[in-house]
């Protein structure tokens, strides 16, 4: 066989030299551009023309077919292949189905080849090998056609040739002949064809050709090593798409709508510019947080627990160890010991992970969220050391059952344990209301909401007492603004002309009460005294004396809420006065029972004072009824201001704030006779000295002062004599218990005793100059107060629960001009205090049961601050008034 | 804590106050005085906060350094009181003023 081929070879015929030269004589030979191919280009059409092909085929003279390379018995396979093909050929034909036979052909021609190929040699493989490939490309490519088709039907044609050619008798003589085997180009297709034009070139520059062309060129160049250009391969015969189908979970999908107004950008802005190192801070602990998280779902994280839970964890027993062993264990940590005795148990490992991660998902503040943590990382251990101590080492049976009561035990108590801290932690408000109760804006929301809950209750009231015009309508008015602003435009309103109406009511009417200061603490208490803030001027201080508890309280009360105060301070002792500093208006000076004086800084959130004479030397002995902050320059203009108090020990002492209190005794009040009297006195004097009620420095005079007694005296004192006193005035039958100089006419003196009266004095004269005492008043005057708008006004309460208005210009000086009492059946508690507001025509008296009144005064609201003082002197002195009369001792 | 709770009486009891709600702001009841029968209260919860946070809005908006602190509704029957707050709404609802005289 390979001889044969070798021949074959050496005739110098190849297969594909034998093909063409076949059909050289049917095609024309087209030598053209393009792709030289093995065969003639063939298009379908061809391949059915084929049909007819296969059955003669001729060659010069001779046929050659690769045939001959067979050996013999393939000679016989292929008789009777041909034998079957002609058959089937001819019932293709009929049918006209080119392709089946096509296939048909390949897989013969294939079969027949490989058949071949295990005898014959490596070219006839090549060539078997051929025309598969061919057969199978030609399937797909256009261009060159059926090649393979044509070729198996050469095949075909050649099989039926080497059966004549048997029939004829190929002899071995034929072998040698030489066989001229012509070559020609097949013909060209052209696929593309842009056809080179010419121009002129004048033409050309005008139409930019030459330019174009140029440039071209120029890019050519450029084009090679440019970032600009790169290298793409492109498909452009794209196989069929295949379709494929692909499955997946649903896609979860999430809408979200943002709304982004114009707080939001500035939001967003301010953001951005908050310092790095904050956000550095903020990402760390982020991440800290994370972390933590992390470890904690690892069961062998070691937390701190619970002391009591790790004690009672371990005193669990173990089995197969020694009790006491376990015992000294327990000086480590609980956590140590059990670790020991941590196998690793898969059971208990999975059920802690998940437990833990319920856990964290529950836990709602992160404080239970660890406590519950805790617990459970408590039965964990616990799970883990029951598992470990049942399996270990067989006991005998008894100790077994003792063991494990021990543990159930050891388990009950564990158990109550934990169900104390879980109710503990559900007792807790839930955790909104606790994150919301911890807000500090809590309060002051709470705060407003009270506040103006009382404006729509007092509204009208507040009105009244900021002495606007009231308004027909119920509209709220530019007046509720207007009062809600302060103090500038209050005054630019103060003097405005009421309605006649209104005018013509109120005049009837001078005291209208219009609320009360009341809440439930004051129930119990008795109103001592009160002050008014010199800043903000309806802040009213007020001092009481638990009845019920034997407390002093502060209650501090704003027109915005007089239901409660905005503030409480409470003091172990009975406060008897307070005063607020014209220097200083966040101190409060207040004196109590126990002869303390104490200071408190309103600003202080505490209930302590900044300074208290409790320990001091110095400390009154006795009660302490009066203090008054005195500046060493005029009246509250000194930012240097001292303390004086007056008490029944007899004292009056003046404290300053410099280190701690410091006192220096300013006088002693000693009793003093007077000289009438001392005739009359059978003893001697009981007591050598007295004690004080009040007192009153004069205005203007910083060092001069005076000073009511219990025994019904006033005495006029200076600073500078601590033993003598400057003068007396005799005229009470009873214990003075105020004495206050009018703020205009500072010679003026006004007194007020428990003897049923009041007294004006002038301090240069010895005598009263006037009494007040109402012919039905039949009990003590307690209190009283000039006003500080008008001169020749000032009002008075008594114990008896009466309000009186004495007008020194009207009745006569004989009778106050109005009078607030009790009608016939009822009894009022005892005023205790009485005082005017500073910014507007108010009235405040408090009394024994711990109310405190608001009055509105109506009748004196222009007050022109220029003529008081004439007014007053012209009362008393209508001749006129020299100062200097001589004082006159006693 | 306790001063809160205190405060949160003394509104409650007082004269004219109808009902206090307290919500979040997504009208999630906290606290309400209003009770489960009547759903006054849960009406509240569920209107209020929406007009709360476009008071707010409107607020900023005109002003990005302004806040609100506070906003009131008077209506003929009642007035409802509304502070607000990062994280929740402090509602009450104050009934007619009556007419008392103070005593004398």
């Amino acid at each position: 066989m390979q001889s044969i081929g070798s021949e074959g070879l050496k005739a110098g015929v190849t297969k594909s030299n034998i093909r063409s030269n076949v059909t050289m004589q049917k095609r024309p030979n087209n030598l053209g551009g393009g792709k030289t191919q093995l065969g003639p280009p063939k298009t379908n059409m061809d391949t059915q023309q084929s049909a007819s092909d296969n059955i003669i085929v001729k060659y010069k003279d001779t046929i050659v077919t690769p045939k001959e390379l067979v050996t013999k018995k393939f000679l016989q396979l292929a008789e009777q292949q041909n034998r079957e093909e002609e058959q089937r050929l001819k019932v293709l034909q009929k049918q006209n189905e080119t392709k089946v036979s096509q296939s048909v052909a390949e897989s013969n021609v294939k079969s027949f080849y490989q058949s071949a190929d295990k005898s014959s040699n490596s070219d006839v493989k090549i060539s078997s090998s051929n025309n598969p490939e061919r057969s199978s490309f030609m399937e797909s490519k256009q261009s060159e056609g059926t090649y393979s088709d044509s070729d198996s039907r050469r095949d075909q044609s050649e099989l039926q040739e080497k059966k004549t050619k048997q029939k004829k008798g190929l002899k071995e003589e034929d072998l040698d002949e030489n066989i001229p085997i012509n070559l020609s180009e097949t013909c060209t297709m052209q696929l593309l064809f842009i056809p080179s034009s010419f121009i002129n070139s004048e033409q050309g520059k005008k139409t930019g050709v030459i330019q174009k062309t140029q440039d071209y060129e120029k890019y050519m160049v450029e084009k090679i090593g440019s970032d600009n250009y790169t290298k793409r391969h492109a498909q452009t015969f794209n196989y069929n798409q295949k379709h494929k189908i692909q499955q997946s979970n649903k896609i979860e999908k999430n809408e979200y709508g943002a709304f982004a107004a114009i707080w939001d950008l500035y939001d967003a802005s301010v953001t951005d510019q908050l310092n790095e190192f904050e956000l550095l801070q903020e990402d760390i602990k982020g991440s800290i947080e994370k972390e933590y998280k992390q470890h904690l779902k690892n069961p062998y994280f070691l937390l701190p627990t619970e002391l009591e839970a790790i004690k009672i964890h371990t005193e669990r027993p173990v089995l197969g160890k020694d009790y006491s062993e376990k015992q000294t264990n327990k000086t480590k940590t609980g956590i140590n010991s059990n670790k020991q005795n941590q196998p690793l148990n898969s059971l208990s490992g999975g059920y802690t992970n998940q437990q833990l991660d319920d856990k964290m998902q529950d836990s709602s503040s992160s404080h239970t969220g660890t406590k519950n943590l805790q617990s459970q990382q408590v039965n964990i251990q616990q799970q883990v050391t029951r598992s470990h101590g049942k399996t270990s080492n067989p006991m005998p049976e008894q100790q077994q059952k003792q063991y494990e009561m021990k543990q159930d035990e050891q388990d009950l108590k564990e158990e109550d344990y934990m169900k104390e801290l879980v109710k503990r932690n559900n007792t807790q408000m839930s955790d909104s209301e606790q994150v919301i109760f911890q807000s500090n804006l809590v309060q002051t929301n709470l705060k407003y909401v009270e506040r103006i809950l009382n404006q729509n209750l007092f509204h009208k009231q507040y009105i009244q007492y900021r002495n606007y015009p009231e308004v027909k309508f119920e509209k709220m008015t530019l007046d509720e603004d207007l009062k809600q602003r302060g103090g500038a435009f209050k005054r630019a309103f103060q003097n405005k002309q009421e309605d006649e109406e209104v005018v013509e009511k109120k005049k009837n009417e001078p005291i209208v009460q219009l609320f009360q200061y009341k809440c439930a603490l004051s129930d119990q208490c008795k109103v001592t005294q009160a002050d008014w803030n010199s800043v903000n001027k309806d802040l009213l201080a007020v001092s009481y004396s638990n009845k019920q508890t034997s407390e002093g309280h502060i209650m501090f009360w704003t027109l915005k809420n007089p239901t409660y105060p905005e503030r409480i301070i409470t003091y172990p002792s009975k406060i008897n006065c307070c005063k607020f500093s014209n220097s200083q208006p966040n101190l409060i000076a207040a004196g109590t029972i126990d002869g303390i004086v104490a200071v408190w800084d309103i600003r202080r959130k505490s209930d302590k004072p900044i300074t208290e004479n409790k320990e001091l030397p110095g400390k009154h002995s006795d009660s302490v009824w009066e203090v008054q902050w005195i500046g060493k320059g005029a009246k509250g203009t000194d930012k240097v201001e001292s303390l004086v108090s007056i008490s029944s020990d007899s004292r009056i002492a003046e404290w300053s704030m410099k280190k701690g209190l410091e006192y220096t005794n300013l006088m002693n009040l000693k009793r003093v006779v007077q000289s009438s009297q001392k005739e009359n006195l059978q003893e001697g004097v009981n007591f050598r000295l007295s004690a004080g009620f009040s007192f009153d420095f004069l205005q203007g005079e910083s060092s001069m002062y005076l000073a009511a007694t219990e025994d019904g005296t006033i005495h006029r004192c200076s600073k500078s004599y601590t033993e003598q006193y400057l003068d007396n005035y005799f005229g009470h039958s009873g214990p003075v218990y105020k004495v206050r100089c009018n703020p205009f006419f500072s010679d003026i003196f006004l007194t007020c005793s428990a003897d049923w009266s009041c007294k004006l004095w002038n301090w240069r004269e010895e005598l009263p100059k006037a009494n007040f005492q109402q012919q039905n008043l039949q009990d003590e005057v307690l209190d009283f107060e000039w006003s500080p708008h008008t001169s020749t006004l000032f009002a008075s309460v008594c114990k008896d629960g009466r309000l009186e208005l004495w007008d020194l210009t009207k009745n006569n000086m004989l009778d106050p001009f109005a009078t607030l009492m009790p009608q016939d059946q009822q009894i009022w508690p005892a005023k205790t205090m009485v005082r005017f507001a500073q910014n507007s025509p108010i009235i405040i008296t408090g009394d024994a049961h711990g109310e405190v009144n608001t009055y509105r005064l109506y009748g004196y609201e222009d007050n022109d601050p220029l003529i008081q003082q004439e007014r007053l002197e012209k009362l008393f002195y209508p001749t006129g008034y020299v100062k200097g009369q001589k004082e006159q001792r006693d | 804590m306790s001063d809160i709770e205190e405060t949160i009486n003394r509104i409650k009891t007082h004269k004219s106050v109808q009902g206090i709600v307290i919500c979040n702001n997504d009208g999630q009841i906290i606290r309400s005085t209003y009770g489960t029968e009547s759903k006054e209260g849960e009406n509240i919860a569920r209107t209020i906060p929406t007009l709360a946070a476009k008071a707010k809005s409107t607020v900023r908006d005109l002003d990005p350094n302004n806040e609100l602190t506070f906003l009131r509704i008077k209506s003929k029957n009642n007035e409802i009181m509304v502070a607000p707050d990062k994280e929740f709404l402090l509602i009450v609802v104050q009934g007619p003023k009556e007419e008392k005289k103070e005593e004398e």
